[in-house]
């Protein structure tokens, strides 16, 4: 049952209002996206349905569920191209494509491998699933493209760049990058010791960032192929998120929210912003459009966190489990939050 | 969120790992297992949950030198607790290549993954009738027998009781303390093999080579010679020489006096440390620090109980390679012994220089 609350957290100075909507689904949350297009949130969960709550119906008694990957658990999801839907991958092997009618197509299928990553770029002109250390490329209807074998291991995480033109790969020893388009390639690879174990790319094109299993974030300067370290977290920073303009990286892995300034030659060498200081943090994400960062703790605390003065507020408690996922609608009015014991939460901003 | 077990079954192909494994899946116990398999497999794991493992071994670039871990590990066991269908225990099945150090390193070193599973012994399944070969060619051979909690000494059938007796005392030379079980088709109760709490510190109870417990009589095959067994030892551990049956005897030793041409020469031995008065915490903490982070390489697995100078309980120690863990556990009792032990497995132990080493740390 959905559970609403009035949390108007009107502290000294904060203008933020928000309606917050509760649930409690039986298996964790693995993921959260948004089907832009058809108004409804999607919560991918460990026993290989995605649950779908409508924006517009935040009341609605019954949470409508789709067996994506049955007798399996989902292990990465996206939201579609074209925002009908939803991309998941499995440890069944296969990589679906789900819309919120129901219609289910599958993409790829890939036999006694767990599909662990997926990208979508940002335009929907491509999507890249990653199944031990094969990486696949579609085109925006799904179709295969090219698969790209050449990687020292697993594929450890996956990032488009922001044209959509070329995508990265983490594994141990570094990142290759390759082009997303069909044709015989070498990739071209960025060498880090040790292992890296989730990857993003800065909205600017500019920078390449991992965490690596020594618990630092690790960093190449695209331009000149400069190495950046950034050391001093408690636990790996597997969670990363970009404000718009790709001036600001957020991070997990600490008790605060620890943002770098990537502003010029990159963050390497600055003091980073430190927000929302609590529990372990265990997923950020940046408000679309303002300098917010919502970030998620090892105690189903959400806050939210503001650059330009270092103030945050608590959210919402999801219950004690850790929280697994966090994301906002590209509005910037929904926040969509799980964590690893079912508990879900959607917050309306309002407009 | 209580830790899940993790029981690493190891051992060479053929050596009968999947027909244990099988055993555990099958029987009786009410019991679900998550199964990860190395890609090299034997076929035919009857399970629900079975994951298959590419056995990646990643470098640490933490400063330990030895700290390697095993990557798909770490993914597969975050993985499988993404599943709602959860599982009460982890079975990792190694191929015969594999070096247990970084299996143990890992639940260890990684903090997603010691959040919720704990290793909970190194099972090696060997073969008696081969495993003398394999310990002339392969270094991985000696070392899953040397990582192991427990091992099962299979097709006991196919041996002589001379040859069985000698293959023992090999593994005994190896490993003096993990629990040796004979076995004709892996038929050891789940019991011995499952639940052991090895790496547990307050299961540590006590650090008598396991041999002294049921060791043949001196002069009858299989005995082994240590420095519990009555002869003028000084703590040269090459004085064993002296009292190794001739080669092709019962009970002899193959060790590096014994002059065979071998491929691959048995390196690795059991040392035990005694000392009778109370050890200061922070000497102790000292030498065994400098003592694994410059002879870590070498030294595989240590176990430790102290009399710590100050505390009535007792200071419970184990290491694999570099990485040390250690805590008090209970307090001693009244008609115990109190004394510090210590036992290391590894290669290239000078056992005279260590015991000098803890005697400086008495208090």
């Amino acid at each position: 049952m959905p559970a609403a609350r009035d949390a108007g957290q009107a502290g000294a100075g904060t203008q933020i209002g928000f309606r917050a909507y509760l649930w409690q689904f039986r298996a964790g949350v693995i993921a959260v996206a948004a089907a832009e297009a058809a108004g409804t949130a999607g919560f991918g969960l460990g026993d290989g349905s995605i649950a779908l709550r409508p924006f517009d119906e935040p009341e609605a008694a019954s949470t409508r569920r789709l067996i994506v990957h049955p007798d399996a658990a989902l292990l990465c999801m996206a939201a579609a191209p074209g925002g009908m839907g939803f991309v998941s991958g499995g440890d069944d092997g296969r990589l679906m494509q789900t819309t919120v009618a129901g219609e289910g197509q599958e993409l790829a299928n890939v036999p006694r491998k767990w599909i662990e990553h997926v990208a979508v770029a940002d335009n929907g002109s491509a999507t890249a699933y990653a199944a031990g250390k094969k990486l696949g490329l579609l085109d925006a209807a799904g179709k295969p493209v090219a698969t790209f074998e050449d990687h020292p291991s697993t594929i450890s995480g996956l990032a488009f760049n922001p044209k959509g033109k070329r995508l990265v790969a983490a594994h141990y020893g570094g990142v290759s990058l390759w082009w997303a388009k069909a044709e015989a390639q070498q990739p071209k690879r960025l060498a880090w010791k040790g292992s890296h174990v989730a990857v993003t790319w800065s909205p600017d094109g500019k920078f390449i960032m991992t965490a690596t299993q020594e618990n630092e974030l690790h960093g190449w300067r695209l331009a000149d192929s400069a190495d950046m370290r950034m050391s001093g977290y408690p636990a790996k920073p597997k969670s990363f998120s970009w404000s718009r303009d790709g001036r600001w990286l957020a991070t997990s892995g600490a008790e605060v929210v620890v943002v770098w300034d990537c502003k010029g030659k990159g963050p390497m060498g600055s003091a980073p912003v430190e927000l929302s200081r609590g529990a372990p943090v265990t997923v950020v994400a940046f408000h679309p459009r303002h300098g917010l960062v919502a970030s998620g703790h090892d105690n189903g605390q959400l806050k939210l966190g503001r650059i330009s003065d270092g103030s945050s507020i608590d959210l919402e408690r999801l219950g004690d489990a850790p929280v697994t996922a966090l994301g906002w609608t590209s509005d910037g009015r929904y926040l969509m939050a799980g964590a690893e014991d079912g508990a879900a939460a959607i917050l309306d901003f309002g407009k | 969120m209580s830790q899940t077990p993790v029981t690493v079954l190891t051992g060479y192909l053929g050596a009968g790992k999947t027909t244990l494994l099988n055993r555990i899946l099958t029987e009786p116990h009410g019991k679900k297992y998550a199964v990860i398999i190395n890609e090299f497999g034997e076929v035919g794991i009857d399970n629900e949950l079975v994951v298959d493992a590419d056995e990646e071994v990643f470098e640490m670039n933490n400063g330990c030198i030895c700290c390697t871990v095993r990557g798909d590990l770490i993914r597969i066991i975050e993985g499988l607790f993404k599943r709602k269908d959860r599982f009460d225990a982890i079975i990792v099945e190694t191929t015969g290549l594999a070096d247990p150090g970084p299996v143990a390193q890992t639940f260890f070193v990684d903090e997603d993954v010691s959040r919720r599973a704990k290793l909970d012994s190194i099972v090696t399944v060997v073969d008696a009738r081969h495993l003398p070969a394999r310990l002339k060619d392969s270094r991985e051979a000696e070392e899953q027998i040397a990582f192991a909690d427990v091992i099962i000494l299979n097709k006991t059938d196919l041996v002589t009781p001379a040859e069985l007796a000698e293959v023992e005392a090999r593994i005994r030379a190896i490993n003096a303390f993990a629990k040796i079980h004979h076995a004709t088709k892996c038929d050891v109760p789940l019991d011995k093999v499952l639940d052991r709490g090895a790496f547990d510190l307050d299961r540590i109870l006590d650090l008598e080579p396991e041999f002294l417990k049921k060791n043949p009589a001196h002069g009858e095959p299989g005995h082994v010679h240590d420095e519990h067994c009555g002869h003028d030892h000084h703590g040269h551990d090459h004085h064993h020489h002296d009292h190794n049956p001739a080669h092709g005897e019962p009970g002899h030793v193959h060790d590096e006096h014994c002059g065979h041409d071998h491929v691959h020469d048995v390196s690795v031995k059991s040392v035990s440390l005694t000392v009778d008065a109370p050890v200061d915490a922070r000497k102790f903490d000292a030498w065994i620090s400098e003592l694994l982070a410059t002879k870590g390489q070498d030294i595989l697995r240590a176990k430790g109980i102290l009399d710590l100078k100050g505390s009535d309980k007792r200071f419970v120690f184990q290491a694999v390679h570099m990485i040390k863990d250690g805590d008090f556990q209970r307090p001693w009792r009244a008609d115990e012994k109190r004394q510090s032990k210590l036992v290391f497995i590894g290669r290239e132990l000078d056992a005279a220089a260590l015991q000098q080493g803890f005697d400086a740390c008495r208090a």
